[in-house]
């Protein structure tokens, strides 16, 4: 490619670093949300599958659970995504502000994901640790929470930080949806684009397709990194306590 | 698809695969001319029932091949991978009425426009009045002002509310110059493909601006809205080529003019129109 | 008293119990030996429900913990619409005389534990009496167990509490204790075994010997009445074994009532006030150390002194 070509492509990514900048946004904010709404089903979820299957309630309850975590895990995202803006979140999704829709859908997602690392944390604490609780005459719940999920967490950090960065990249499959937000004047409202659908967009409107994905992809990447940071920061801190 | 591919694309040259971009090989008698082409805008270009793609741009390029003597082989791509691949290869070209815009002709040449894309609205029967309209029945843009305006994503009429809500960059001086109907609370939403624009008719949407043939098909049969031709000026498709190829555009250019002079293209449209989407 | 009452228990198809009954009475010393797979441990576990009988019952200090076994209450038995039916076409060798009521019902109640012939479903009354049994003599487990001090091979301390916090947590979790009251207990505990220098350390730092010493002061932190110690110098390395076991010897010297399920023989014989022998999911013998390992009747018994003692 000319030299001269090189720098305008530059330039036309540098004039939309405006829209990349909101279509991070757009991006950051669907994955937050998303991964409040995945760690408190993944919470409700795992205490379910690991309660004691003491009565009929409990037991159909975890079935319930068993059930959606096997769908959710034996599909793929986008398909979960398409299914739920147009057959469960309907009336929201063909409303102004829709945005609720991918953050409900890739919550519910990550949910099941969740649930799964938090049980495998509570079952990698050795079950001795449990029967000396509860052989002291305390109840399972007591020790659950005194006992076993603070050793749970010392396993379990590390790998939802890694769900929340996988969660973060497949937030990208939005792109096939048209994201509103009711913006602008009056009762106007405006299309958000995520990283990957603007990246796609100006890329299509400009034939530098390519220049615009791997654009894309360097932002994921950078997020992707500093969120790596952070794991490491906070699994250091872990393994100081470890320790003592 | 056309994400879809588009992650996938990422994915494969992040992995640091150069395997996708040989797309083209030298056949021994004829030389091979690869068409990029994106099914998913009738009558351009669109699978038929065998699930074959087919299309005015599909028989423009074998055409060509005839007239050229090249080898012609399609594929059907993303819409946005037709300019990697054509910018990768001299020897390939994009067929899928494709819009003539300055930065895309920045990336790679465009042949002579081939046909022009007359944009129509579907509206509802309230705004169909003498004062919305030009004297010779077409919708004006004024009337859109405040509108919410659904549109098929990367195509013309796409592009053109983009610009008339945006506004646009002069290219000389880089000043902003003023949409026609910008500020007026007016804005454009892309769906993916005509139908789901349809869909979104009277609820996310107010009216729906995209080519005429699906405008037809979509606001045709549907109750209390018109389908209206817009009062703008056409925009041209054009066969897109790699920015080394100016052999090849000569070529191409001269057996379009011959296939445009003897009808051939009219004819093509003609023979397609009865497939929408 | 620790009353077990014919104690099955499975573990999918295998039966690690059968039909296992034994008192224990408080002041006892019970070491239970035998060969590995013979069921000692969980007949153990089964005494705190840490492991849930597959049938018959066990009685703490006259308390119910596990549920109603209605095999074991001929009263029980009788109110089942099985009795009823099997009484009714059974009453005309009544009338033709020779049997008394009393003795047509012990017979029937008697085939019906036999062939274990009570279903699901055996009506109202049948139901009202199980429920009215289990509302008088049930006790919750967790309170029962507060009374049982547990001890395990693996020793089992909480891995994220320091020493003195694993022998706090139960007495002030379940508000037994203040704080302080919980703290100057633990210490003496420490104290008296001599560890009180690693009352804030946690307990990966410290030596087999000195992790089972602190569970079983821990388990001493609840002041029971009864301590199960399961295997609890199995795990140790040799030179730490006499330490444990000499923390047990001054426990049963102060009067607690134990069950030791254990290897050390020479322990038993010294310490133990009485010995089961487990084989094969059955106590195969039962007496003192002086007649289990002097005089062993029974052959398996026989056969596996000879393998374990010197």
């Amino acid at each position: 490619m000319p030299a001269d070509t090189e720098r305008n492509v530059f330039e036309m990514l540098l004039n939309d670093a405006n829209q990349f900048g909101m279509a991070l946004l757009v991006t950051l904010m669907i994955a937050a949300v998303a991964i409040v709404i995945g760690l408190l089903i993944g919470v409700v979820c795992a205490a379910v599958r690991i309660a004691p299957k003491t009565n009929i309630f409990v037991r159909v309850l975890d079935k319930i659970v068993e059930l959606y975590i096997t769908v959710i895990r034996g599909t793929p995202t986008l398909l979960q995504l398409l299914i739920i803006a147009n057959i469960v979140l309907i009336t929201i999704y063909s409303s102004n502000a829709n945005i609720f829709v991918p953050m409900f859908a890739f919550g519910v997602n990550s949910g099941a994901y969740m649930a799964e690392i938090f049980r495998s944390g509570f079952n990698s604490v050795d079950r001795g640790q449990l029967e000396a609780g509860r052989s002291l005459g305390l109840s399972w719940f007591a020790t659950t929470r005194t006992i076993i999920i603070p050793q749970a967490v010392k396993t379990v950090v590390p790998t939802i930080f890694n769900e929340i960065i996988i969660l973060v990249k497949e937030t990208s499959v939005v792109s096939y949806l048209s994201i509103l937000m009711p913006w602008g004047e009056g009762n106007s409202v405006m299309q958000v684009y995520d990283l990957l659908g603007i990246a796609d967009k100006r890329g299509q409107a400009t034939g530098e397709w390519m220049a615009y994905l791997i654009t894309a992809a360097l932002i994921y990447l950078v997020v992707v990194l500093l969120l790596t940071l952070v794991q490491k920061i906070i699994e250091r801190r872990f393994s100081i306590s470890d320790r003592r | 698809m056309k994400k879809l591919l588009a992650v996938i694309f990422s994915a494969c040259l992040l992995a640091g695969s150069t395997v996708a971009f040989t797309s083209c090989g030298k056949n021994n008698d004829k030389e091979t001319l690869t068409v990029y082409t994106n099914a998913a805008f009738a009558p351009w270009e669109y699978m038929n029932d065998d699930g074959e793609v087919a299309g005015v741009d599909v028989d423009i390029a074998n055409e060509l091949g005839d007239i050229l003597g090249y080898n012609v082989v399609v594929r059907d791509v993303s819409f946005g991978s037709i300019f990697t691949n054509v910018q990768n290869d001299e020897m390939a070209i994009g067929a899928a009425g494709i819009t003539i815009t300055p930065d895309r002709q920045a990336s790679g040449l465009f042949s002579i426009e081939y046909a022009t894309s007359t944009q129509y609205a579907i509206i509802p029967e309230s705004m169909n009045t003498a004062e919305n309209k030009t004297q010779d029945g077409k919708l004006l843009l004024s009337a859109l002002a405040g509108k919410k305006i659904g549109t098929q994503e990367s195509t013309t009429g796409s592009i053109l509310m983009s610009d008339a809500v945006n506004g646009t960059t002069d290219e000389e001086s880089g000043e902003h110059v003023k949409g026609e109907i910008e500020g007026t609370g007016a804005s454009v939403i892309e769906y993916r493909n005509a139908i789901l624009a349809g869909q979104n008719l009277g609820g996310q949407i107010d009216v729906v601006v995209i080519d005429k043939l699906p405008a037809q098909s979509i606001g045709g049969d549907k109750t209390g809205y018109v389908v209206i031709e817009l009062d703008a000026e056409p925009e041209s498709y054009g066969i897109y080529m790699n920015k080394n190829a100016t052999e090849l555009k000569a070529k191409i250019d001269a057996a379009l003019e011959v296939m445009i002079d003897n009808g051939v293209i009219d004819y093509f449209v003609l023979k397609h129109s009865g497939s929408i989407i | 008293m620790i009353d077990v009452r014919n104690l099955y228990k499975n573990f999918g198809d295998v039966k690690v119990l059968k039909a296992v009954s034994v008192s224990i009475e408080k002041g006892e010393k019970v070491a239970i030996i035998g060969p590995s797979g013979s069921g000692k441990s969980t007949l153990l576990r089964c005494m705190n429900l840490l492991e849930e009988p597959t049938y018959g019952e066990v009685w703490i200090n006259d308390k119910l913990i596990t549920p109603v076994d209605p095999y074991l209450h001929p009263e029980i038995i009788q109110s089942s619409r099985t009795f009823k039916k099997m009484f009714e076409t059974r009453a005309n060798a009544l009338n033709e005389g020779g049997m008394s009521e009393e003795k047509l019902s012990a017979q029937i109640v008697a085939e019906i534990k036999k062939d274990d012939l009570l279903r699901r479903f055996e009506g109202a009354e049948y139901r009202k009496k199980i429920r009215e049994l289990h509302a008088a003599y049930s006790e919750n487990v967790d309170k029962v167990r507060r009374g049982i001090g547990m001890v395990f091979q693996h020793f089992n301390l909480f891995n994220n509490k320091t020493v003195i916090e694993n022998l706090m947590l139960a007495p002030t979790l379940l508000k037994l204790e203040s704080k302080e009251e919980a703290r100057e207990h633990a210490m003496r505990m420490l104290r008296r075994i001599g560890l009180e220098d690693k009352a804030d350390v946690y307990p990966s730092t410290l030596s087999g010997g000195q992790k089972q010493r602190i569970a079983i002061v821990r388990a001493l932190c609840m002041n029971p009445e009864y301590m199960l110690f399961d295997e609890p110098t199995s795990a140790l390395d040799p030179e730490m074994v006499g330490e444990v076991l000499q923390l047990m010897k001054e426990l049963a010297d102060d009067g607690m009532t134990m069950v030791i399920v254990t290897h050390e023989m020479g322990f038993a014989r010294e310490v133990a006030t009485r010995v089961l022998f487990m084989d094969d999911g059955k106590i195969a013998e039962d007496g003192t150390p002086e007649e289990v390992f002097g005089a062993p009747k029974n052959a398996r018994l026989k056969e596996f002194l000879s393998k374990v003692l010197p």
